[in-house]
């Protein structure tokens, strides 16, 4: 039998309806898309907010950006899990892995607040 | 419930329609041909900002603004190309069988794609750490 990569997910359990392979699919496609948002809004916000100065401007841009680093891998771990527990009959995991996204667009999102009214 | 996440409206055997111009679909949904288009409009995504990128650093950092967005557009046609052959045969696939638990997954195709956008993060944050994105100023 050809094993298929990743053997970590398809050497377990029996193949799941196809249509909740897909739709695993197109939710990790998805967070692709929100890393890409991720990157081009932290490279924007320092290549475009000349106004807003330096270092709470770079902090957070950088911040953003490092959530867009972080968005595919999570992406990857959460298809990987996710298809496994398809595979295997189990509860579909909870969305834990997103949760340092999170924390970092909001760190992100006040630091920009804060440089505005500082700024001001 | 039906177990199908969408437009499987109920129905218990899956049924095999025939499409407009004839041939078969797989599922009312659509399901096979809506991942097809998200595959599709993510790779137009990703090599949207890859043009923005060349566009921002073109002036400041020319060979790594052609290297970096020239690898990307390779990387983004090779994912387009692997996503539509993977797309033709898993519709090949689901139309002649009668059984929905058809192995139609691709495993490289998800993190080939979150590697891509890993690498363009990298390099887009050590231009901001390192303080070289170049400042676009308005004309005033």
């Amino acid at each position: 039998m050809r094993h298929r990569f990743p053997r970590s997910v398809y050497d377990h359990g029996t193949e799941p309806d196809a249509r909740f392979t897909l739709a695993n699919q197109r939710t990790f496609l998805a967070w692709i898309r929100t890393g890409l948002a991720l990157i081009a809004v932290g490279v924007a916000l320092e290549a475009f907010a000349e106004n807003l100065p330096s270092p709470g401007r770079r902090v957070a841009s950088a911040l953003m950006v490092l959530a867009g680093v972080i968005a595919p891998v999570q992406a990857w771990l959460g298809w990987r899990r996710t298809e496994l527990a398809m595979r295997t009959g189990r509860p579909l995991p909870p969305d834990s892995g997103s949760l340092p996204l999170m924390i970092l667009t909001i760190i992100a999102g006040v630091l920009i607040l804060a440089t505005i009214l500082v700024a001001q | 419930m039906s177990d199908h996440p969408d437009g499987g409206g109920g129905c218990g055997a899956p049924e095999r329609r025939p499409a407009s111009d004839g041939r078969a679909i797989f599922d009312p949904g659509m399901q096979v041909e809506r991942t097809n288009l998200a595959w599709r409009r993510t790779v137009l995504a990703l090599v949207t900002v890859a043009a923005g990128g060349l566009r921002l650093v073109w002036g400041s950092h020319p060979v790594l603004a052609v290297g970096g967005a020239g690898a990307v557009l390779a990387g983004a046609l090779a994912l387009f190309w692997a996503a539509g052959r993977a797309h033709r045969r898993a519709h090949a696939l689901l139309t002649s069988s009668s059984d929905d638990h058809v192995a139609i997954a691709d495993g490289v195709l998800p993190p080939a794609m979150a590697a891509l956008l890993a690498i363009c993060g990298v390099l887009a944050l050590a231009l901001v750490v390192l303080g070289r994105v170049p400042i676009v100023v308005a004309p005033r």
